[in-house]
């Protein structure tokens, strides 16, 4: 029982409403606890006396006091053998379930047998009859051998009780020393749960923080590729150009301008091509858009006398009609008298299928 | 005999004084005799507990301990506690609510009338804190302490569950030491 169990049936023991082992284990730690527990004891029995006082007023007929002033003249001054007055004590003073000692009251054996003896002595001063002189012998004698018997009795309980409250005394310090051990564990318990917690604690912001960079790392990747492809198309761009540059600045380079055949239209296209090296480019301008991923393209093709003509490279052109292609011849020539431009199907045809729309040598 | 309070009373009673017997029984025989009615409802079975409560005070007002509690409070517990062994040797639980005014018997007056008025004043204090309480907070505290019936048997009578019960007259009970100022208590401790 904990001192927190004590405060928790303290108003109800107050008042009389504690039973069994509740009753039994709340005297027994008030026992062991006295000057601990007396103090709230006293606070709480001011309550109970004052619940007296809910009573409604009533008074005692006149005989009462009569009753009580008569029966204190046969009350002599209190003896060794009075037993201890029962003040307001944190012990139920009257009613308990649990069995208790028995005890024999000395005192109040003698305040009976006092009245009975005076009377008798009286009676046969009285009557002066030997007989009944005889009679109240034996009955003194025989209350002289129940007394004896009583006391014998209570003796043997006496022992009974030492002997259990030797085993109690000793199942308490047991009780006390587990009891000992168990907060020193519960103790330990709560530091290594502290630790426990800080830990996890710790581990949390750590694991908060690893996945903040994480995800910081999964940016830097994806912003890494895109410049890396960034950097290929630029790299492709800049190769094209030093190309197309490389074979603008070469002296040997042909150059054929291009033209509408039918001079309907302004679009104009220029060929360089190195024959040495099978190399070269086409720029056009002017021409009707022919957009990338639209299911259409410009093909050069390249034409050596009456041959038929060989593809040459496909490309496409911007919004304004303006665009450039790699010349790539699909086969050796033996010459190239005339370069020709259609529009043919994505990825271009084998053999020209649309009209010519730029022509020039 | 000049008024003296309780204490001194005692240690007059002590001395073998029968005025200050007297003076006592004046003082407080009606609050005693009130709780003892109160409890069983019966006006003689209440005067034999009130005469052996106090012929136990003459006998054993020498051992009083003045430091373990007010006079008042062992006179009410000598009273209560014997009320109830009647009440339990009757083995008759019957809660009465009759009050002892209801009783046509004529009785007499025997204290002063100051100590009618504070024993008035007391009451109405004590009876308006607990009629403050809820119902189920104030009916198993009075079956409690007017009727000497433990919690189980109060759960029983009630038919509620028994942890229900402690928990309303614990709460009931720690209303009542916030409100109550100790009027027994002050009563207890009057002085000429």
């Amino acid at each position: 029982m904990t001192h927190e169990n004590f405060r928790e049936m303290l108003p109800l023991y107050i008042i009389g409403a504690l039973d069994g082992d509740e009753l039994y284990n709340f005297e027994r730690y008030v026992a062991e606890n006295r000057v601990r527990c007396s103090p709230e004891i006293a606070q709480y029995q001011t309550v109970a006396d004052d619940l007296a006082l809910a009573a409604e007023p009533a008074q005692p007929s006149l005989a009462v006091y009569e009753r009580i002033a008569a029966a204190i003249e046969d009350v002599k001054r209190p003896a060794a053998v009075v037993a201890p007055v029962p003040v307001p004590s944190p012990v139920r003073p009257s009613v308990t379930p649990r069995p208790e000692k028995k005890g024999f009251d000395l005192g109040m054996l003698i305040s009976q047998f006092i009245p009975w003896a005076a009377t008798a002595v009286l009676a046969v001063l009285l009557f002066g009859a030997h007989g009944q002189i005889q009679e109240i012998t034996s009955k003194l004698q025989s209350m002289t051998n129940s007394y004896n018997d009583l006391l014998g009795k209570d003796n043997d309980q006496q022992g009974s009780i030492t002997d259990i409250s030797a085993r109690l005394d000793a199942q308490i310090k047991q009780a006390r020393e587990s009891r000992e051990k168990i907060d020193q564990l519960l103790t330990k318990n709560g530091d290594q749960q502290r630790d426990l917690d800080t830990l996890r604690s710790a581990n949390k912001e750590l694991t908060e923080e690893k996945d903040s960079l994480l995800r910081a790392a999964d940016q830097m990747r994806e912003q890494l590729e895109k410049q890396t492809l960034q950097t290929a198309a630029l790299q492709k761009r800049f190769d094209d150009q030093t190309a197309s540059l490389d074979v603008m600045m070469d002296p040997t380079t042909r150059i054929a301008p291009l033209a509408d055949p039918k001079a309907q239209t302004k679009a104009v296209a220029r060929v360089y091509w190195q024959g040495a090296r099978k190399t070269g480019f086409m720029v056009v301008s002017n021409l009707i858009p022919v957009a990338q991923n639209q299911g259409k393209c410009l093909e050069l093709w390249a034409i050596c006398g009456n041959d038929p003509p060989v593809p040459a490279g496909i490309g496409w052109t911007d919004d304004s009609g303006h665009g450039m292609l790699q010349v790539k011849l699909a086969k050796d020539m033996a010459c190239i008298d005339k370069f020709a431009v259609t529009i043919e199907r994505d990825g271009g045809a084998p053999t020209p299928e649309g009209s010519i729309i730029l022509l020039g040598q | 005999m000049e008024a003296m309070d309780d204490r001194a009373l005692l240690r007059a009673i002590a001395n073998r004084d029968k005025d200050a017997l007297r003076q006592l029984y004046m003082r407080h025989s009606g609050v005693l005799f009130a709780l003892a009615f109160k409890i069983l409802s019966d006006r003689s079975e209440a005067e034999d507990v009130l005469q052996d409560a106090f012929i136990q005070i003459w006998k054993t007002a020498s051992s009083y301990d003045d430091g373990r509690g007010k006079p008042l409070g062992w006179f009410i517990m000598l009273t209560r506690s014997r009320a109830i062994d009647h009440l339990r040797s009757r083995k008759t639980r019957t809660r009465l609510t009759e009050s002892a005014a209801s009783d046509g018997t004529p009785v007499s007056t025997t204290a002063t009338p100051a100590d009618q008025a504070l024993v008035s004043e007391a009451h109405q204090t004590v009876r308006s804190a607990l009629n403050a309480l809820a119902d189920e907070q104030r009916v198993p505290i009075e079956m409690a302490y007017f009727g000497g019936l433990t919690q189980f048997e109060i759960a029983q009578k009630l038919s509620q569950p028994l942890g229900t019960v402690k928990t309303r007259m614990r709460t009931g009970m720690m209303r009542l030491r916030e409100q109550l100022g100790g009027a027994a208590g002050e009563k207890g401790e009057r002085t000429p």
